[in-house]
């Protein structure tokens, strides 16, 4: 699961929010007769027969709101697919310079070295994987020690073990998050 | 494909634990932000209704473009409701009231910070970040009360910054033992090096027989 994602589903959830916020809004200062110059008298149908009459007699504007609705649905369908994204990368390359050749490296063959080199006494379960992109990856760990086991011991594997790795991928960066579950 | 290495890899010394109390203090905002809830369930859930509700208002507006009406909409009753109902009409008013409810639901779920249930801890590496769960947390430090003489089973709850370890013994006289648990469970939450100090309050209650 990405960060972008959880960005966007702020921005989302608010848009949504603020438009419905806005009609309910507007509905109830028609109805309380506040601003009639603006929106209309408190006391004059939904619907009335002027919008009727627009509605009966513009097919660009019943167009326009099937376009528009369609990509609304797109839009939506989209935001609800992104939910199980993980920006998971499956490809790194070890060269920074293109023009010098590439070396490619599966990020599965290296993140199961790394959960191998981490493992051992006191680890119930590791799950190592890199995210991002392929060139600036980020690696994620989750682990599950034992109830006995000591965090500091391990804390220490893991500061030898992420040493090991960059040499490995010959990274001098690898933004390294660890979780402990 | 080639492969050019002109330099032996860099060698890296071993860097040291984040120590400072500024780098502590940022290491641990930046964990904060990395585990904020990400509302997928709410996400979801709206995303799922608006493509529904777009997809079957398009379907409805084409088919009736084509004047082959679809009906899987109730139009017609919409409409006479629409002519029938003034703005300031209790049907309408309420209509109204639910959207600006919704409205402002979505708005707190979208900008509330959210609680997160993520405790930060050292890495032991520089730009490495470090989380343990309340979950994962309350097992270990519940595991380290329990290992006290005298302790038969210990629940431990974290919430904000506070960890409340109660521990049942069948002991008739517990004098001494909350300390011995508070020293165990100290200890442990030492190894496990929380960027931000955690209160720690113990209870240790008799237990009453077999439950």
């Amino acid at each position: 699961m990405s960060r972008r994602t959880a960005r966007g589903n702020r921005l989302g959830l608010a848009l949504v929010g603020a438009a419905l916020l806005l009609a309910g809004l507007a509905a109830l200062i028609r109805a309380a007769g506040w601003w009639p110059g603006v929106f209309g008298r408190p006391d004059s149908p939904v619907i009335s027969p002027g919008t009727q009459e627009f509605a009966a007699e513009q097919r660009w504007f019943w167009l326009l709101l099937a376009l528009l609705l369609v990509v609304v649905g797109l839009l939506a369908l989209r935001w609800l697919a992104v939910q199980t994204r993980t920006e998971a990368v499956d490809t790194l390359r070890l060269e920074p310079d293109p023009r010098r050749g590439t070396t490619k490296l599966s990020a599965r063959a290296a993140t199961a070295a790394f959960a191998a080199d981490l493992g051992g006494d006191g680890l119930r379960r590791i799950n190592a994987s890199l995210r991002g992109s392929g060139q600036r990856p980020r690696l994620f760990v989750a682990a599950v020690l034992t109830d006995t086991a000591d965090p500091a011991t391990f804390r220490h594997r893991l500061g030898w073990a992420l040493d090991r790795y960059r040499r490995a991928l010959e990274t001098d960066q690898l933004p390294t998050t660890f979780l402990l579950h | 494909m080639t492969t050019t290495v002109d330099m032996p890899p860099v060698v890296e010394p071993h860097r040291e634990p984040v120590s400072t109390p500024e780098s502590a203090a940022a290491a641990y905002r930046q964990a904060m932000r990395a585990f904020r809830p990400r509302r997928v369930v709410p996400a979801a859930i709206v995303a799922a209704l608006l493509a529904l509700a777009a997809w079957l208002t398009a379907a409805e507006v084409v088919s009736r473009l084509f004047d082959r009406p679809l009906s899987v909409l109730p139009v017609a009753w919409l409409s006479r409701q629409g002519r029938q109902t003034a703005w300031n009409d209790p049907l309408a008013l309420t209509v109204a009231a639910v959207l600006v409810a919704l409205g402002l639901l979505l708005l707190v779920v979208a900008l509330w910070p959210g609680r997160r249930r993520v405790v930060p801890v050292q890495s032991g590496h520089a730009d490495a970040l470090a989380v343990i769960t309340h979950r994962a947390l309350a097992r270990h430090v519940a595991t380290s009360a329990e290992s006290v003489d005298g302790v038969g089973r210990a629940r431990v709850r974290v919430r904000r910054g506070q960890l409340r370890v109660r521990a049942d013994t069948p002991l008739h006289d517990p004098t001494g033992l909350p300390a011995q648990v508070r020293e165990a469970v100290s200890a442990e939450l030492r190894r496990l090096a929380p960027l931000r100090p955690l209160t720690v309050r113990v209870t240790v209650r008799p237990d009453r027989g077999p439950r």
